[in-house]
């Protein structure tokens, strides 16, 4: 079963293509990367899911209904983390899980456990009469995310959750966006911090211009652009007969030597930097340090589209 | 069930709303403490009524009603009633009409009929409030003047002769309880108070943009419908709740006089809360940002202000163009409504106006649902 | 259409008013309360979707308009004619029963005063609406005739791409044709040839220990043979070779400078990676988006410099056009950006395009084999 399945989809705002023919699949148990810079059309492809915005030509299934048919269906399995924060500043963090969690049906008893669940899942439990305008920063994030989760949606999308706050509560919040993965939500999660994506999410796609230009696991996105990685070794003084032995060992491709330092170039399936290693130690080589560059998730979008994910 | 929800949400967020607090109650209520003091002087004097000219047709030909009358006319002359006698080829209707009378009488053998002219609203209603005890006390007589004619004759003449004080006292309800500076301000600042809803209004959708919730709102399974119910409920019912603590504060603490018709005055300000709320959320959806602030920033000003919520204007007579530009402003038509209730007790008064508000209410609503239904989001 | 229907309306609507209000001398604020009611039905059929309900509303609207005509003012009736004209114009098509049934308020008006101006707005709504109708109807039938215009259009570039494509196709079997005569030539002719000579010789070696003379003979014969054979096989290949520039890399090189001299702009071309792994239909679509985005930069970015880079990387081919020019904040595809997402989505690849440092376009094409 697809939790989210989107066909061709575009949004078009005048002239403008904010979202070009997308095509994208999310399967049960993902998370699963938006990966783009600021404007690529994330926030306008959540925004399409969460029905703020009605696509100009496409469709959009959530668990394999059509949202623009079964609206209900679909809204009562949605939480949306909003970008921007969406909380209510004049009403205390309890009320406002209380009233989101509220227009999804639930009361009484019920709506006061859940709405307690949810703050106790984001940690805020013991703040649950305070307003959130005495809140931190990253208080108000997490208070954002209860607001969303308390109706205990099958799949969650939090765009940018973790933007303008302290490491504290950036680990806190990547922490719980595993638990409620491991409690069985599929998630979308949308950064353009690539360390965020490629720590968490167990697929990502890489989103330019409203279009995705690829996407896979973190492997298949860097396979797409090289499959070579990089091993620097610096060592005490240059040894340059050294290159022709380790050119013998599996997988290396190339080797150069610049005064001390040695460059490796070698096939990223081949685990042999022991070998190498075993190698320079064999013919006495001092080792200062060693150095494996592996091609990250930056460099793809880099490589991929000719501009840094910050710009 | 849920656009309730929304509608407590929103009176719960209204209240704690530290400005809902000054603009919609500390500053009316001082409104009214500092005008109704500062402008005492200009209402304690009794209001400048000329003489009340009153053209009465006799059509009984001089009956026991006709002497009754005449004694009744006599007596009440010198508190600037003057009746006068019609004339053959006067049209009655039509001299009232062009203002030559304030109102005109006819005396048929079935009863007294009074024209009067919404332009002398006062004097009518003076004039109707006298008629109103004296046609009482002819009743007395002519029950009794069927027993006896001496007695008949005498008793008509008694209740004429040397006890005007008694009409005056039973009638002049409007000149007894004329508004004091306080009273006026307090019904004026109500009108003006049920009108500044619109802004809390104008705000109902931006608010939810502007803080990012009306992405939650849109992507719970709440239907426009619900979201735009709950937010228009809960808006009229806080502002409702400024318009009754005004209304207490200003009856118990500053002892206004809110006369006897406590529901019609009620039902004509929530009509009126009614037509601010959707005032301010047709302009908050055809203007957007600032603009629908200062839009409606001008339009509850000028209508503060010729709706006499500042400077008292009085609720009747002739005002010219003033009087026709305040005559497009709700505070006015809720204020000579209100006046009209409270003092001279006519509830039939908050018809129209309710109407009107009501009319004018559903046109915007609907206005407004047409530019919803066209936006996404909300 | 319907701002004009909305006009009439209004304009009717203040004229009744504006009568109404100055005939009478004393009129009730009643009267306008029951004209915003008007107005609020009015309002109700445009929020309505489903034709019957639409019906329905108008319906009520004359049964409001019959009521207030009976108990409130006559002048109401005023306003009927446009609501019967709504209701009969839906229901008649011929102009003469829609004028009939507006012609029956006529009937139930007691004012004489009121008949010839019911009469002159009966006849007003009745002659503006029917040629709104009209060109309305004409505007919509024109509107159908321009769709189906830009469908036919579209068919045929559709089809003229497809038939460029199908030329180039064929050109590419030409190609293979022409190669499969060169092998036949060479096997049949020089094949011959040289085995013809190798016989000869294998024969002369033999005969060389007993006749001389022979052996001689025959040699001579492998010599001429082999001669020829040589001439055949530099005739044959100074008719096949290709000029280099034509394949690949250099083509595309060569393009670019023509392109560079033509136009003025510096231009660079960089290529990386194992450049024999594009397939030739990918030279192909490289060389048109390279083309075709030079030409943009020459159009629009008033740029001084273009770049053109030619990338392999692990699983895709990148071939990219940025200029220093002066971008565009917001790209609306023209036709030139859709015909190269057309290409490239032909082979599974996508276009970039981005303007914010000058412009760029990027082709992304998965290399085959991967």
């Amino acid at each position: 079963m697809n939790v989210l399945d989107i066909r061709g989809l575009s949004k078009k705002f005048g002239d403008f293509i904010a979202v070009d023919n997308m095509s994208l699949t999310v399967g049960e148990g993902e998370i699963f990367g938006f990966l783009g810079s600021n404007g690529a059309g994330k926030s306008t492809t959540i925004n399409l899911v969460a029905s703020l915005l009605r696509p100009s030509s496409g469709e959009i299934n959530i668990l394999d209904k059509n949202i623009a048919k079964h609206s209900r269906f679909a809204k009562m399995n949605l939480g949306i983390v909003p970008q921007d924060l969406a909380i209510y500043e004049d009403m205390t963090a309890f009320e406002n899980v209380k009233f989101f969690a509220g227009l999804y049906g639930l009361r009484g008893e019920e709506l006061k456990e859940r709405t307690e669940e949810a703050l106790k899942f984001v940690g805020l439990e013991d703040k649950a009469k305070s307003f959130p305008k005495n809140f931190s920063g990253g208080m108000k994030r997490r208070l954002n995310i209860a607001c969303a989760i308390a109706h205990r949606p099958k799949l969650i999308i939090m765009d940018e959750p973790t933007v303008g706050i302290d490491p504290q509560s950036r680990i806190y919040i990547l922490a719980s966006v595993r638990k409620l993965n491991e409690m069985g939500c599929t998630i979308i999660y949308t950064s353009h911090y690539m360390e965020e994506v490629e720590e968490i999410c167990s697929r990502i796609a890489i989103i330019d211009h409203g279009k995705i230009i690829a996407d896979g696991t973190k492997e298949q996105l860097i396979a797409t652009i090289t499959d070579l990685k990089d091993i620097r070794i610096e060592l005490k003084r240059g040894e340059p007969d050294l290159a022709l032995s380790l050119k013998n060992i599996p997988g290396v491709r190339d080797v150069s030597v610049e005064d001390n330092m040695l460059r490796i170039s070698s096939d990223m399936a081949v685990d042999n930097l022991s070998q190498i290693l075993k190698v320079l130690i064999d013919s006495g080589a001092d080792i200062r340090s060693v150095e494996e560059q592996e091609p990250n998730l930056e460099t793809v979008f880099l490589t991929l589209t000719g501009r840094n994910l910050r710009d | 069930m849920n656009f309730l929800n929304i509608a407590l949400k929103e009176i719960k967020r209204d209240i704690r709303d530290r400005w809902t607090l000054i603009f919609m109650l500390v500053f009316p209520i001082l409104l009214i403490l500092i005008l109704g003091v500062a402008l005492s002087n200009s209402f304690s004097s009794t209001p400048e009524l000329g003489e009340i000219r009153v053209l009465v047709q006799d059509k009984t030909g001089g009956g026991p009603l006709t002497q009754s009358f005449d004694a009744f006319a006599k007596a009440v002359e010198e508190s600037g009633v003057k009746f006068e006698s019609w004339s053959e080829g006067m049209d009655g209707r039509k001299e009232v009409e062009q203002h030559r009378y304030d109102d005109y009488v006819e005396l048929t053998e079935s009863g007294i009929s009074l024209y009067g002219s919404s332009r002398s609203a006062i004097e009518s209603s003076i004039v109707q409030g006298m008629l109103a005890a004296f046609t009482d006390k002819y009743k007395a007589g002519s029950v009794l003047a069927q027993a006896g004619k001496d007695t008949a004759v005498m008793q008509a003449e008694g209740t004429g002769e040397g006890k005007e004080a008694n009409y005056i006292k039973e009638t002049s309800i409007v000149a007894d309880r004329k508004p004091g500076a306080v009273d006026y301000y307090a019904l004026a600042m109500t009108c003006m108070v049920a009108l500044w809803g619109a802004w809390s209004a104008s705000r109902l959708i931006t608010s939810e943009v502007r803080q990012g919730t009306s992405m939650r709102l849109v992507a719970a399974p709440v239907s426009k419908g619900s979201i735009f119910a709950g937010k228009i409920l809960g808006s009229i019912g806080s502002n409702m709740l400024c318009v009754f603590l005004i209304i207490i504060i200003s009856k118990f603490l500053f002892k206004a006089y809110w006369g006897d018709h406590l529901l019609a005055v009620v039902a004509v300000l929530f009509t009126e809360v009614i037509l601010a709320v959707s005032l301010g959320l047709a302009v908050g959806y055809l203007f957007n940002g600032t603009a629908s602030r200062n839009v409606l920033m001008i339009i509850t000003q000028l209508a503060a202000f010729f709706g006499g919520a500042y400077f008292p204007m009085s609720v009747d007579g002739d005002l010219g163009v003033v009087g026709w530009i305040a005559g497009l402003s709700p505070i006015r038509w809720g204020n000579v409504a209100l006046t009209k209730i409270v003092y001279s007790g006519e509830t039939a008064a908050m018809w129209p106006v309710i109407g009107l508000n009501i009319g004018l209410a559903v046109l915007m609503l609907m206005a407004s649902a047409v530019l919803m239904r066209r936006k996404e989001g909300i | 259409m319907e701002l004009w229907n909305l006009g009439n309306k209004l304009i009717l609507l203040l004229f009744v008013v504006v009568a109404a209000y100055f005939r009478t001398a004393d009129p009730s604020p009643w009267f306008v309360v029951f004209f915003l009611i008007y107005v609020a039905l009015n309002l109700i059929e445009p929020l309505l979707k489903p034709i019957y309900l639409k019906r329905a509303a108008v319906i009520t609207l004359i049964a409001y308009l019959l009521f207030c005509t009976f108990y409130v003012q006559s002048d109401f009736v005023l306003l009927l004619a446009l609501s019967l004209y709504e209701l009969a114009s839906a229901y008649f098509r011929k102009r003469i029963p829609v004028l009939v049934v507006m012609a029956v308020p006529l009937l139930i008006i007691d004012q004489q005063n009121l008949f010839p101006l019911y009469a002159f707005i009966a006849l007003l709504v009745f002659f503006n609406g029917n040629y709104a109708h009209r060109y309305t109807n004409k505007i919509l039938r024109q509107d159908q005739q321009l769709d189906k215009m830009r469908n036919d259009q579209e068919k045929l570039t559709k089809r003229l791409h497809e038939n460029q494509e199908f030329i180039r196709a064929s050109e590419y079997t030409y190609k293979l044709e022409e190669r499969n005569r060169l092998s036949q030539v060479l096997h049949d002719g020089v094949g011959h040839s040289m085995t013809g000579a190798l016989i000869q010789m294998e024969a002369a070696k033999v005969m060389l220990r007993s006749d001389l003379g022979a052996a001689e003979t025959l040699l001579q014969n492998a010599i001429g043979i082999s001669k020829e054979a040589i001439e055949q096989i530099r005739l044959t290949l100074k008719n096949i070779k290709p000029p280099v520039q034509q394949l690949g890399i250099h083509r595309l090189k060569a393009g670019v400078e023509a392109f560079g001299s033509k136009s003025g702009l510096r231009t660079t071309v960089v290529h990386d990676g194992e450049m024999e792994r594009i397939t030739p239909l990918q030279w192909k679509i490289i060389q048109d988006n390279v083309t075709e985005a030079l030409t943009n930069t020459a159009k629009y970015a008033s740029a001084s410099a273009v770049h053109v880079e030619v990338r392999v990387l692990g699983k895709l081919i990148k071939a990219v056009v940025s200029d220093d020019g002066r971008g565009e904040a917001k790209i609306v595809k023209g036709l030139g950006l859709l015909g190269m997402e057309e290409r490239t989505a032909a082979v599974n690849g996508t276009i970039i395009a981005d303007g914010t440092r000058g412009f760029s376009v990027t082709t992304l094409m998965p290399l085959e084999d991967a």
